[in-house]
């Protein structure tokens, strides 16, 4: 009988407190009877073996008391398609959000030698942003599920005409450019490599009087611009393959990622000269040091500003293209 | 190779599924099954064992809480009384049971007659 009396207790502990003398009194009621029959059926009283077999084929006391209690979700089935929905579109937001906000942190305040320090300490923090971001939509989730259970919100959520559903979206048709604008596009580039040739032997293309006035104020370029001169190139030597490929077919297949190598190449050039440490050196030492850092300053921040649209404009891009190619294997899948 | 697939796999019947659908089928039915029988006073073992006399064995784990949910929705009442010298809780049908009791006959019968029309032709 002891046995029967820690079974209920187990139970009891699960139990509200307000009707649990009352469950417990049925249960023990319960299994009394089914002794009693037991009893009867074997002819002999039972004994502790017995009533322990019982109260194991009753069930374990959790799963009992579970049994009794109301059934809680934080978000129930009818919400929960539309949470997972959002969840789905939001969550690629918050990532970029962050990124966009962390890169931004790092070119504004890091220095070239700190770069990696803050770009392993800005991915470490990424974990408990998505989880913060998908904490936040799930309590906002919750209150409106918890507000739907109110017949009055029920019904006005209920509410809808389907007249006011928006009108047919035109099918995205794709932008194929004839062959004379891909050969005009073609032409100007090479144009503009030309250009960009001439640049060491007459600074003036790229400067204008303002070349003149360097030389006067004692002032030339740092010897970051080398590199970035040779970065430059490989780059418009990228897009110049990608226009002749694109000449031929006008295809995307391998035009775009050649744009994403080529914009790459613009990051990693925009990069040497945002985060160097001189971008203007002194020819002569007429120039005040104060003046020429704070110059060089001014000059960092623009690049670095430069540089966070450049990454934030090859994200979005990636973002397009991978997003429409998940699409075209999903609807091939189907 | 051979691509042919295994006609085995294919018409095997997921067991869990088979449960998780039979136990759907049945939860609808036990409620009926308990108003039904609680047209008479009955405390629960009783109440189970009548059930299972007439080929619907349900588990106490399920019928104890399943009383305590239709008494708070007001289709059953309740009174502790004491029978062989043990305390003993009886339910029988309220009239609000009496009334829903009869709308959910109404709308097993015409299932039921729905299914039949449309078990007919495979049952042929």
């Amino acid at each position: 009988m002891e046995l029967i009396e820690r079974y209920l207790q187990a139970i009891g502990r699960y139990l509200p407190t307000e009707s649990r003398a009352d469950i417990l009194a049925e249960l023990r009621s319960e299994l009394l009877e089914q002794m009693d029959a037991r009893s009867e059926e074997w002819g002999r009283p039972l004994d502790e073996a017995d009533i322990a077999a019982l109260l194991k084929a009753h069930g374990r006391p959790e799963a009992i008391a579970l049994r009794y209690l109301p059934q809680r979700s934080l978000i129930g089935p009818s919400v929960f398609p539309f949470y997972i929905l959002t969840l789905k579109k939001v969550l690629p937001l918050v990532l970029i959000v962050y990124l966009v906000a962390n890169t931004a942190t790092l070119f504004f305040s890091a220095t070239g030698g700190e770069l990696l320090g803050h770009f392993v300490h800005a991915l470490a923090g990424l974990v408990p942003a998505l989880f913060i971001g998908w904490g936040a939509f799930t309590v906002v989730f919750a209150v409106i599920d918890y507000a739907r259970s109110k017949p009055s919100v029920s019904e006005k959520l209920n509410q809808w005409d389907p007249m006011k559903l928006p009108a047919l979206e035109p099918e995205q048709a794709v932008k194929q450019k004839s062959f004379n604008m891909r050969l005009l596009e073609l032409a100007v580039h090479c144009l503009w490599i030309l250009y960009v040739l001439m640049i060491p032997v007459h600074p003036f293309l790229i400067f204008g009087p303002g070349a003149r006035a360097m030389t006067a104020a004692g002032v030339g370029l740092a010897p970051v611009f080398h590199p970035f001169y040779v970065l430059l190139l490989v780059m418009l030597g990228v897009q110049l393959v990608m226009k002749i490929v694109g000449l031929r077919s006008g295809e995307q297949r391998i035009v775009k990622p050649l744009d994403f190598v080529a914009n790459l190449l613009g990051i990693w050039a925009l990069s040497m000269l945002a985060f160097a440490k001189q971008i203007i050196v002194p020819l002569s030492g007429s120039m005040d040091a104060s003046k020429l850092a704070s110059t060089n300053h001014a000059l960092s921040l623009a690049f670095r500003l430069a540089l966070l649209f450049a990454v934030y404009g090859l994200i979005k891009e990636l973002w397009k293209y991978f997003r429409s190619r998940i699409r075209v294997r999903r609807a091939l899948a189907v | 190779m051979s691509t042919t697939a295994n006609p085995t796999n294919e018409t095997a019947v997921d067991a869990q599924l088979l449960e998780s659908l039979r136990l759907e089928l049945r939860r609808g039915c036990l409620v009926v099954a308990v108003l039904a029988q609680l047209h008479e006073e009955h405390y629960g073992y009783t109440l189970r064992k009548s059930l299972a006399d007439k080929g619907l064995a349900i588990d106490e784990s399920t019928l104890y809480p399943l009383l305590r949910r239709l008494e708070t929705q007001g289709l059953l009442t309740s009174e502790w009384r004491e029978e062989d010298k043990r305390n003993k809780r009886f339910y029988r049908l309220s009239p609000i049971g009496e009334a829903t009791l009869t709308q959910l006959l109404a709308e097993w019968r015409g299932l039921n007659a729905s299914l039949h029309n449309i078990l007919a032709p495979t049952e042929r």
